[in-house]
């Protein structure tokens, strides 16, 4: 994982096959904790904003950082909390437009059954 | 719980140690709010600002209402009023929460000017508290006994410190302090930080670091009244001096001590 020391990070993902920045990291934040926890490929581009330097942390330094300096954890869950609740959030969004449009949906199919045609 | 703040103004005080059997601070405590309030400063009391531990209940309970009485006052003027944990006050968090006119928290990240700052009391890097938690709780608590009967102790005890925790030529840390707490400091500052702000050791002083950024303590009020001072991301040391007999006081800069 990597640590902002100075400058800032744009977060690169890949959706429908189109890339797009879903997030700018800065100075202090950090990114790549999922690959370093899970051991997993990364799941987005990180690509640095002009002059950027980061303090690189793997899995065995992971360990003495926290030693070293525990309110990083603290700070880490935090962060990681934060996001989970922004994620939960959008899935609710998400189920409650879904709900709210079903009898939408279902009138429509009704009137366009009843007038037997697609006329708007 | 918040740890990510922003403030203009904020002044950084640490180890009041209120209740405790040698010093009352209250008298210059109050006017030292006052004038916070009164320049705008939000304050910051960055652990055992509360001292459970070696305390006569009776004094802490005569000294609690008028302090943070002003709290709630910087509280009812749009300020803030920080409380950051420390080792003397942990039994108390509990209390703590429930004061509403406080923000009760492990540390802080102050955002001030652009620059990045660092508040923590810092007992979990001093090697006697880390290392031998209940130990060192034993010790303390015997400490304030020697302190009720013999308070010149304390005057000793830091003299000693001094002298076991002699930084060498060039070494960047302060005199009075296990090497272990300015390594710590320099752990923090590698992640992005300008400042650190540390409380815990009652060794007041600032020191630069090798690689980026600077390390201050903002000592005790068991020995002299100093504090940080932080406007728009400029921080300095400086020493609550009181004028015309405690009826006019003023935040005024003293020299910055250095380190060794």
């Amino acid at each position: 994982m990597f640590i902002i020391q100075q400058g800032e990070v744009a977060i690169i993902a890949t959706i429908n096959g189109v890339e797009k920045e879903i997030e700018t990291r800065r100075r202090g934040e950090f990114f790549g904790e999922m690959a370093l926890l899970e051991s997993l490929p990364r799941s987005a581009t990180a690509v640095a904003r002009g002059d950027t330097r980061l303090l690189v942390i793997q899995c065995g330094g992971f360990l003495q950082k926290l030693r070293r300096d525990p309110t990083f954890a603290f700070e880490m869950l935090q962060r990681l909390s934060s996001r989970f609740r922004k994620v939960h959030q959008q899935l609710m969004t998400m189920m409650e437009e879904r709900d709210r449009e079903t009898p939408e949906r279902q009138c429509a199919g009704m009137l366009i059954e009843f007038r037997g045609d697609d006329a708007p | 719980m918040i740890i990510d703040i922003a403030e203009e103004k904020l002044v950084v005080i640490s180890d009041l140690h209120i209740g405790n059997p040698i010093y009352s601070c209250k008298r210059v405590l109050t006017s030292f709010i006052q004038q916070a309030m009164d320049e705008g400063f939000s304050v910051c009391l960055n652990g055992d600002g509360l001292d459970v531990v070696q305390s006569s209940f009776q004094k802490m309970a005569g000294e609690i209402p008028e302090v943070f009485g002003q709290f709630r006052q910087l509280r009812d003027r749009g300020l803030r009023g920080y409380y950051v944990i420390g080792n003397h006050d942990i039994i108390l968090e509990h209390l703590l929460a429930d004061w509403d006119f406080l923000i009760l928290t492990p540390f802080l990240n102050l955002t001030s000017g652009g620059y990045r700052i660092r508040i923590e009391h810092s007992h979990l890097y001093d090697p006697a508290f880390a290392g031998h938690p209940h130990l060192y709780h034993l010790l303390t608590k015997m400490a304030g006994w020697v302190l009720d009967n013999w308070p010149g102790a304390f005057a000793l005890w830091t003299e000693f410190e001094r002298r076991r925790f002699n930084p060498g030529a060039g070494e960047p840390r302060l005199r009075g302090e296990p090497a272990a707490i300015s390594q710590a400091a320099r752990e923090i500052l590698r992640r992005g930080f300008d400042w650190v702000i540390f409380g815990h050791t009652h060794h007041a002083g600032v020191v630069s670091m090798p690689e980026s950024g600077h390390y201050l303590n903002t000592g005790s009020w068991l020995v002299r009244p100093t504090f940080a001072r932080i406007v728009s991301g400029k921080v300095d040391l400086c020493e609550f001096q009181q004028i015309g007999g405690g009826k006019y006081c003023t935040i005024t800069d003293a020299p910055v001590i250095t380190g060794g």
